[in-house]
């Protein structure tokens, strides 16, 4: 190899045959273009004219250039030439190389790894030694309880452990790791942090561990993060803070709350004004939506700490109901829990609970329908759950009425009022309005809404709120705060008998909007005994996905998890209970006291501003595309020559002979030029393709001739039915993985091995077809010695009555190349009452027929047979169904029916 | 040469002469000047009323017409007021003619129609517009007036070297289309006009004549199979002295026509055909 300065060629004697580009200049100088011949017949005209004789044609210098240009690019290129800028100093010998690959690298986990590949790079590949350190803990913890110590590896392997190294959405144990530095012996070189450049507490203590070991650089990819810091479930949504590095210009970011199925229900800008560092936003969305949504993201920040989980018992209001209504009653039209519940149901959980569980059942929001507490035990604990953050909406009624309740919000008047009767004077009274302040406040008044019976009370005692009211002032709904939480009261029947409030249109909104009262206050849940096992962890960039490791958290220890490596973020479940846990939240790295600062400064470290290390670029692609290019120039050029003329005169269409041909040659070129990916692609595995295979039966020359009649069915598959098989195989039942196979043809000749019966028992149990092919006659003793292993269940002839007789053709005959008894299904299979068979049993030979048969009538009914078992297969008991009755007796002969 | 041999060719381009002639509508010529010529009175009479001796026939008066219009001696009749007419007599006559040398089979894009075809076209166009007129019509050499149709199939039917003996009438006006790249037609013209006959000379053009738009070595070559090819270094000098040449050509056939009294006009092959006929029938029917 020689070099010229960074620039060096691998095969410089190639550049000998720059010797014949005289050559070339020599012969397009002497070559003329082809005279172009053309009938002028004006040109008589000239006849008269002295014309000197045309001087010696010489082709356009650019053309010239063109060519030689083409000639000297192919040559450069053969040669071999690589740019290896050489750095000022030299590479290492030792090089310690940290990767930060915690939640705040994930951002731009990507860009951090590949400055370190470029950095492996740089070495010298022989004799360079690489001591690579990571330095957050992997899920499940470091092993052994601390960071392993570093060791001194080849490049090579630096690289292969590179690219294995991924970021997690949790914090950093970089005062372990520099704890471990420290004994990492002989010493570096020079020592390489990469990350993205925020730092952390134990910054400091990594910074002079890495400094201890020799020259010591930063290494960052900048990057801008968005943090969700904290959310919190408000009226209607939630409030959102987000948190961002200092000294930023103005931004806008977007928040999107997206639901189960992943679409987005709200987007809503986050405005950061110019060096400001947080944003609180709310996201609203419908009431009717809450319930689904399942995250809030920052979008086009690809970190775990950009997303926000959210979690059932954040989300949907959960309402307990409770009824002093006897149970039973006659018509649930004259229940006033049934208004309730049809009120309520679009927007909460409603849970309904016994009267006398009150104080005990556990939820934010309780209504009380008609239920007077009365007893002092139970009221207190009731007002006790009230003081701690409870809501307790008390609808009134006659047993209200009669016992009064001590979850009134104000003292009531013992004894109903009733209005709009023969007697009485006043006339039902409409509503009145709605409170400004009150949580009903903007309700439209329905004209429509009058009351005739109603509890009254003494609004004017201290602390009372009037939400609404009627057309003479009495109140309809009260509220008083109780410590944390709220006493509530509707003063009319939530039934028809006094009012005809729930039958309007106003009901459904009013609750609706009491609903969000028990948001406001701080999540309870039920406590359970089991602990919460991680179901979908969030990984570094912010996407849920299978946990890479099991993680518990015991449920008492939940309030105060975090996000670690132990118990990564995620959904945690514990039966039908299932929570988030965020990055973020609650003790994250991510703290309210937590400010983005620059590891730099926090380390005092010189910054490596160059994110690319040396490296050897090969020139060679870019001169040989130049070459082509230049190639190509030329020969669109000679082309629009011959095509193109005479040259359209200004203002005429292009005629279409001539737009055609130029088109042509384009065509023909980029044709040529195309690089021929396609083959490799039609090669590629079909994912969805449907999967036969050959259960490997120990007789290699039989499983031949069933993969070949298999192969010939899936053909004959393709070109009549839907279904498009995959290429078919033979699997062996012990090792293979059966699962994915949607039929299996055993050409049963010896019995299987045990772990092979089991795994089919298996494949059987998980819903496969197993299509068993004796090749002969069934003999009881055979089956036996060969089916089982398998501990099938009862089989019964198949018969045409049997859905396997219809799955796509009508059949009456199940024949393959022999005409051998009957073929056996599972019991209890044939009709839409039973179930599907997973085994078809039988001597038939189909595989023979398909593979080809003498009898081109015998092959087409085997055919048949074949198509009818993989439809089955795929469908089911699908055709048994009633609504396939009447096409069915269309189609079936008369004698049949 | 006379007549193409592609009759559905022909027959395109009579239609579309006929069309172009609709859209131009009658073109009657102008009368001729001064006394004819005798022997030739009475013999063509044209079936409809127009100025002449004999009486065609009385026909109402119509409000407007000139009180000197009146015959009062029939009028006085009946009630009504009469006006005589009388029949017209038609001595005027078209005659036409296309250059059938083969320089005219040319065309420099496969878009653009031969110098034949284009004079064919003009010249049939004009000859069915003159005979919506009433006019007669007539293709050069041929001694009776005839349908247009007939005339547009034997619009070549005289050879160049023919030219000069053609028999004339009074009161026949010519149009000659040609490239007049053959001097012999040019001196024709003179022989022509020296028989009293008025007419129109149509120079026919390619666009490639007109601007030799070569570059670069070109081998030109006339369309008469035994005429060498000349090489040209086609660039702005060649274009120059070409132009000079073409501008020459031009004048002399230009020069040729305002000698004998006849219009001229240069029709390039890539004009609108409407546009064209305009300029050309205008011309037919000038001064």
């Amino acid at each position: 190899m020689t070099g010229l300065g960074p620039l060096a060629l691998t095969t410089p004697t190639v550049l000998l045959g720059a010797l014949v580009l005289p050559l070339l200049w020599w012969l397009i100088r002497r070559l003329p273009p082809p005279l172009r011949r053309l009938p002028f017949p004006a040109i008589r005209l000239l006849g008269a004219v002295e014309t000197p004789p045309p001087p010696t044609a010489r082709p356009p210098w650019w053309l010239l250039a063109l060519r030689l240009g083409a000639l000297t690019a192919l040559l450069l290129a053969l040669a071999g030439p690589v740019w290896a800028p050489r750095s000022a100093t030299p590479p290492p010998q030792r090089l310690l190389l940290v990767l930060d690959n915690d939640w705040t690298s994930a951002g731009r986990w990507a860009d951090v790894r590949a400055a370190a590949a470029r950095r492996l790079a740089a070495l010298d590949p022989a004799t360079a030694r690489v001591a690579l350190v990571t330095t957050t803990p992997p899920p499940g913890g470091w092993a052994g309880g601390a960071p392993p110590a570093p060791r001194w590896v080849s490049v090579e392997t630096a690289r292969q452990v590179l690219a294995a190294v991924q970021a997690y959405a949790w914090r950093a144990d970089r005062a372990g790791v520099a704890a471990r530095l420290a004994g990492l012996s002989p010493r570096a070189d020079a020592a390489l942090w990469l990350s993205t450049g925020w730092a952390a507490a134990d910054d400091a203590a990594l910074g002079r561990a890495l400094a201890a070991h020799g020259p010591a650089r930063l290494v960052n990819a900048e990057d801008t993060p968005v943090v969700v810091r904290q959310f919190d479930g408000v009226a209607g949504g939630w409030q959102v803070q987000l948190v961002r590095p200092a000294g930023l210009p103005a931004r806008t970011e977007r928040l999107l709350a997206i639901d189960a199925g992943g679409r987005v229900r709200a987007d809503v800008p986050v405005v950061f004004g110019p060096r400001e560092i947080t944003a609180t936003v709310r996201v609203q969305v419908p009431v009717a939506e809450l319930g689904r949504i399942t995250r809030l993201v920052v979008e086009g920040q690809p970190s775990a700490a950009a997303v926000a989980l959210l979690d059932a018992g954040v989300l949907r209001p959960r309402v307990v109901l409770l009824s002093g209504e006897r149970a039973g009653a006659a018509s649930p039209l004259r229940s006033a829990a049934f208004y309730v519940r049809r009120a309520l149901e679009p927007h909460a959980d409603v849970q309904s609970a016994p009267a006398a569980e009150a104080a005990t059942v556990a939820a934010n929001l309780k209504l009380l329908v008609d239920l007077p507490i009365a007893d002092v035990a139970q009221a207190r604990a009731m007002l006790a759950w009230v003081r701690a953050g409870g809501v307790a909406l008390t609808i009134a009624g006659p047993r209200v009425a009669e016992n009064g309740t001590r979850l009134a919000p104000a003292p009531l008047v013992t004894g109903i009022r009733t209005v709009g009767t023969r007697l009485s004077w006043d006339a039902p009274q409409p509503l009145g309005g709605f409170a400004a302040d009150g949580p009903l406040a903007g309700l439209a008044v329905d004209p429509a809404v009058v009351v005739r019976r109603q509890v009254l009370a003494d609004p004017s005692a201290p602390g009372v709120e009037r939400w609404a009211w009627l057309k003479d002032g009495t109140p309809l709904v009260t509220a008083r705060r109780a410590g944390a939480g709220l006493l509530v009261m509707l003063h009319t029947d939530a039934d028809p008998a006094w009012s005809n409030l729930p039958l309007g249109g106003l009901f459904e909104p009013m609750l609706r909007r009491l609903l969000p009262l028990a948001a406001g206050v701080a999540q309870r849940r039920d406590v359970t005994a089991e602990p919460l096992v991680l179901e979908a962890a969030l990984d570094g960039e912010g996407v849920l996905a299978d946990p890479l490791q099991p993680a518990l958290i015991a449920p008492g220890r939940w309030p105060a998890a975090a996000a670690t490596a132990l118990t990564p973020p995620g959904l945690y479940r514990a039966g039908g209970d299932v929570r988030a846990l965020n990055l973020a939240r609650v003790a994250g790295p991510v703290g309210p006291a937590y400010r983005f600062q620059s590891r730099a400064d926090v380390t005092g470290l010189p910054v490596d501003m160059a994110l690319t290390g040396a490296i050897r670029t090969p020139l060679a692609p870019w001169l040989l595309g130049l070459a082509l290019l230049l190639v190509v120039a030329d020969g669109l050029w000679s082309t629009a020559r011959l095509l193109a003329w005479p040259r359209p005169w200004p203002g005429r269409a292009l005629p279409w002979r001539r737009a055609a041909g130029g088109g042509l040659m384009v065509l023909v070129l980029l044709v040529l030029l195309m690089p021929a990916p396609t083959r490799a692609q039609s090669a590629a595995v079909d994912p969805d393709a449907v999967a036969l295979a050959v259960v490997a039966s120990g007789n290699p020359a039989a499983d031949d001739r069933a993969r070949a009649g298999l192969a010939a069915l899936a053909q004959v598959l393709a070109t009549r039915t839907a279904v498009r098989p995959a290429p078919v195989r033979v699997v062996d039942p012990a090792t293979a993985d059966l699962g994915r196979h949607a039929l299996l043809y055993w050409p049963a000749a010896a019995p299987l091995s045990p772990v092979g019966a089991r795994r089919l028992s298996a494949y059987l149990a998980s819903g496969g077809l197993v299509v068993v092919d004796f090749g002969a006659d069934v003999t009881p003793a055979a089956a036996t010695r060969l089916l089982g292993p398998l501990a099938l269940p009862r089989l019964e002839p198949l018969t045409d009555e049997h859905v396997l007789a219809r799955a796509f053709y009508l059949l009456d005959r199940f024949s393959g190349r022999r005409e051998s008894g009957a073929v056996w299904v599972e019991a209890g299979t044939a009709g839409r009452e039973g179930g599907v068979a997973g085994v078809v049993l039988g001597g038939g030979g189909w595989a023979d027929a398909w593979a080809g048969d003498d009898d081109a009538r015998r092959r087409e009914l085997a055919l048949r047979f074949g198509i009818n078992l993989v439809m089955y297969a795929l469908t089911g008991t699908y055709k048994a169904d009633q609504a396939h009755v009447k096409a069915l007796l269309d189609r079936l002969p008369e004698r049949q029916r | 040469m006379s007549t193409p041999a592609d009759p559905g060719r022909q027959h395109r381009l009579w239609a579309r002469a006929e069309a172009a002639a609709a859209v131009l509508g009658p073109l009657a010529l102008p009368r001729p000047q001064g006394r004819r010529r005798g022997g030739q009175e009475g013999i063509h009479r044209s079936r409809v009323a127009g100025e002449g001796r004999d009486f065609w026939q009385f026909r109402p008066l119509e409000p407007g017409e000139s009180r000197e219009q009146v015959d009062w001696r029939r009028s006085a009749r009946s009630d009504a007021l009469y006006v005589r007419t009388h029949e017209r007599e038609q001595p005027a006559r078209l005659l036409l003619w296309v250059d059938p040398s083969p320089s005219m089979a040319y065309a420099s894009a496969p878009g653009l129609p031969t110098k034949a075809d284009h004079a064919r076209l003009l010249a049939g166009a004009l000859c069915a517009a003159v005979a919506r007129a009433g006019e007669r019509v007539a293709a050069l050499g041929e001694a009776r007036a005839a349908s247009p149709r007939l005339v547009f199939e034997h619009l070549s039917g005289v050879a160049v070297p023919d030219l000069r003996r053609v028999p004339l009438a009074a009161g026949d006006r010519l149009l000659l289309a040609s490239d007049f790249l053959d001097p012999a037609v040019t001196d024709a013209v003179a022989a022509l006009a020296v028989r009293g006959a008025p007419g129109l000379l149509l120079q026919v053009a390619d666009p490639a004549e007109i601007s030799f738009p070569f570059t670069g070595r070109v081998a030109l070559h006339d369309l008469d199979p035994t005429a060498t090819e000349r090489v040209v270094d086609a660039g702005p000098e060649a274009r120059a002295r070409y132009l000079a040449v073409w501008q020459a050509h031009l004048d002399r056939v230009a020069a040729a026509a305002r000698a004998v009294g006849w219009q001229w006009r240069l029709e390039a092959t890539d004009r609108p055909l409407s546009r064209a006929l305009a300029d050309a029938a205008r011309a037919l029917v000038g001064p």
